[in-house]
């Protein structure tokens, strides 16, 4: 199953060339899926207003406490800081002390004003510093759901295919997936999928799958187009139909090379 | 297209054909098309021209190189459409002596003469690799500049011998 990622990278948030998880399926990627058993389909039970409530509540405390804990590691970090610039705060407020005792007149030798700033040592306990305001405080994204949530079985609800022609689109899905074939959607090309022999992200896709009804009339330019459309991007046009058994049945369509 | 081949005298193998087979002529003069254009045009060889009784319609054979396979080519005209399941139909219902056909060629015709040609077959086929097409690309090319200087050179060897001519007449 190929799929196809729809997420945000968290690596990488900002752009949309290589997106993450999670990753959005076909129709009929999932009714073979479900056809054999591989998956299950599950839908969330719906939350009341008092456990929406209750979350709020919930989240309002973790983050007071989130504040709490993110003002103590700042304290941390500045004392650690003023640490290491002791020797520079120590020396500016040798010169801040020197200036003043000049310019209120005084004399006094280097060795006293040094002795004097010792006694008036930075005590970095006593030091203030100023709390951040909340507004500035770092906030998780959860790149999950972080609620305990209730499933139900949601396979009733999946109703696909309904019409003839998502019938024929999921069996000749279906048929050519139980062949080894891996398949993505086939809109860049105009078709209903694009067959790969392997990974597509290994391979180019060798074939255009369109999926038509067994008594639709085809006019011929429609089959010249398609004809076309292959030979252009080197790739066979492959006409799947349901016979009347209901197996898919494929007519591959490629220019002649005669012009 | 009708008007033109309309004449008093029908090409012998459409009378002939038409002779043979209680076919719908606009059928049987756009197989006949495609047969002259088979034959003619793309030089395709042990060009024939047949009946299929269960579908009710012309179709041609013939082998595009000497001694090749046995193609199969089905008219249709550009106002026509067909089913999936009419395709796939004549893989189990056009036959020549013997020979069913598990790839036949459309034969598209449009109003102004001109026919495209695609391939339908029964089965899965993967599209050619782009080295093999390149090929084939080179040696189409080779074989056209070497068609070129064959003429070239014929009307060279033409030019010469009539000038020789012209000398050689008395006054």
């Amino acid at each position: 199953m190929v799929g196809v990622l729809v997420g945000c990278l968290p690596r990488n948030p900002r752009q949309n060339v290589h997106l993450g998880l999670p990753v959005q399926l076909m129709p009929e990627e999932l009714s073979v899926l479900l056809n054999k058993g591989y998956a299950k389909l599950l839908k969330e039970k719906p939350v009341g207003p008092e456990e929406c409530e209750q979350r709020i509540r919930v989240m309002e405390q973790e983050r007071k406490a989130n504040f709490e804990a993110q003002q103590q590691l700042y304290r941390e970090d500045r004392r650690q800081e003023m640490v290491k610039q002791m020797s520079h705060i120590m020396e500016g407020k040798k010169a801040k002390r020197q200036r003043l005792l000049q310019a209120a007149g005084k004399d006094t030798p280097a060795e006293e004003a040094t002795a004097t700033i010792k006694e008036e040592e930075v005590c970095l306990d006593k030091v203030s510093i100023t709390p951040t305001a909340e507004k500035h405080m770092l906030q998780q994204l959860f790149t999950e759901n972080p609620w305990k949530r209730e499933m139900r079985n949601a396979e009733e609800d999946w109703t696909y295919p309904t019409s003839e022609a998502e019938k024929v689109r999921c069996a000749v899905f279906q048929d050519l997936w139980e062949k080894q074939y891996y398949l993505t959607s086939g809109q860049k090309f105009g078709g209903d999928f694009l067959a790969y022999p392997g990974d597509p992200s290994r391979f180019h896709s060798f074939y255009i799958v369109m999926c038509v009804g067994k008594d639709q009339p085809l006019p011929a330019l429609d089959i010249i187009s398609m004809g076309r459309l292959g030979s252009n991007v080197r790739k066979t046009v492959l006409l799947a139909s349901l016979d009347s058994g209901g197996h898919a049945q494929y007519t591959s369509l490629q220019w002649t090379g005669m012009s | 297209m009708t008007e033109c081949m309309e004449s008093s005298g029908d090409h012998p193998v459409l009378e002939e054909f038409l002779l043979h087979h209680s076919c719908d002529t606009a059928k049987a003069r756009l197989a006949f098309h495609v047969y002259l254009n088979l034959a003619e045009v793309r030089g395709w060889r042990d060009v024939k021209l047949h009946f299929c009784k269960k579908l009710q319609t012309p179709f041609v054979t013939g082998r595009p190189t000497l001694g090749g396979d046995l193609e199969a080519a089905f008219p249709m005209a550009m106002e026509d459409s067909l089913t999936h399941q009419q395709i796939q139909s004549l893989f189990s219902s056009l036959s020549a002596d013997d020979h069913s056909f598990n790839r036949v060629m459309l034969a598209v015709c449009a109003s102004d003469t001109s026919i495209v040609y695609y391939k339908v077959s029964n089965d899965i086929v993967k599209p050619e690799p782009l080295d093999a097409s390149d090929a084939r690309k080179q040696e189409w090319e080779q074989r056209a500049a070497k068609r070129r200087i064959q003429a070239a050179e014929c009307i060279e060897s033409y030019c010469q011998h009539q000038s020789q001519q012209h000398d050689e007449m008395p006054p």
